[in-house]
């Protein structure tokens, strides 16, 4: 973690609101990643994400050690997308989850299909994997983060996490492959 | 569909999760905004300066009574952002939000016999704007339904 980070914690636990937006800014979509993983949808993981720097901001006298700020954060984080996964699973609701928000024009129904079928065969093969390995392959390749970073948020060695993403990318590739067609 | 190659699973993967989370990023920044207050830290010469400024009002209330002061409740709020606009002495502000949602409801048989998938689009539109004039802010909801038939390839 480099010092500016370093030096907008210090900040941010003096009650320094802008600081800790500067944070947010610079942690957002890592913290989309690891939520987005740990409960698999993505507006919950936004919802969670809010929840996530709220707790954070209000516990940050807690936290001991500056420099373990990420970890620590990581952690909030997932606890916040389980709790936000938990009680949506108490209160089923209809998302917009496959939302399209650009304004000018309605989205092509039939590209839409598409997308939405590619989509949900990604979110299924993504929940077969175990969770440390779900949360590498969205930091990886949602956030293009480097092992080493990946290992360090996740607390985990970069030799265990690169094995994870190789195995996870193996099995991703083993369930999304289109079925052999029968043979005549 | 052709199998996927390591270069192909990393764009898939790449453009889904992009497709998924970038629309929710900013979220968080605005949130915190709206709900984060630092700590607060009142001095002793603040203490002062509001129980002076409170002793004061009361003086003022006491010493000319106004019947006309009361809470002000606006009398007709503007139904048209436009006319809000149009009206505000300082620049507005006009929210508009539209999503939309398909809901995939299977394989009908078209009038001429042709096979198609009924997709039904969901619109909603959600406008906020604030009114300067009758100090209100105000939203409004606009849900809209159509439904599309899409063709579908026959072997």
């Amino acid at each position: 973690m480099d010092e500016s980070v370093q030096e907008l914690v210090c900040q941010s636990r003096r009650g320094d609101a802008a600081a800790f937006a500067q944070l947010i800014a610079r942690y957002e979509r890592t913290a989309l990643a690891i939520a987005y993983a740990a409960c698999g949808c993505a507006d919950l993981a936004a919802e969670a994400v809010q929840e996530a720097f709220f707790r954070a901001w209000q516990r940050l006298g807690s936290l001991r050690d500056v420099a373990r700020f990420e970890p620590w954060l990581a952690q909030i984080v997932q606890r916040s997308a389980v709790d936000q996964r938990r009680s949506a699973s108490r209160q089923p609701v209809a998302r917009l989850s496959e939302s399209h928000t650009d304004p000018r024009q309605p989205p092509d129904p039939s590209a839409e299909l598409t997308i939405r079928e590619s989509s949900d065969r990604i979110r299924e093969a993504l929940a077969a994997l175990d969770s440390l390995s779900r949360t590498a392959i969205v930091l990886r390749y949602y956030e293009g983060l480097p092992i080493k970073r990946i290992a360090e948020l996740l607390e985990s060695t970069p030799a265990a996490i690169d094995m994870r993403l190789m195995r996870a990318r193996q099995e991703l590739k083993r369930m999304l492959n289109p079925a052999p067609a029968p043979a005549r | 569909m052709a199998e996927l190659d390591d270069q192909r699973l990393d764009e898939l993967l790449t453009a889904h999760f992009s497709r998924e989370l970038d629309r929710h990023i900013g979220r968080a920044a605005q949130a915190f905004a709206g709900r984060a207050k630092p700590p607060r830290r009142i001095g002793f010469a603040w203490w002062i300066a509001a129980t002076a400024g409170a002793a004061a009002s009361a003086a003022l209330l006491f010493l000319y009574p106004n019947p006309r002061l009361g809470v002000r409740v606006p009398s007709r709020i503007s139904p048209d952002p436009a006319e809000a606009i149009a009206q505000a002495p300082s620049a507005p502000y006009v929210q508009r939000a539209i999503t939309w949602q398909s809901v995939d409801e299977g394989t009908v048989l078209l009038a001429n016999g042709a096979p198609a998938r009924q997709v039904r689009q969901q619109e909603l539109q959600r406008i906020r704007w604030y009114d300067p004039l009758q100090n209100a802010e105000i939203e409004m909801t606009i849900p809209q339904e159509r439904v599309i038939f899409v063709e579908m390839e026959t072997y």
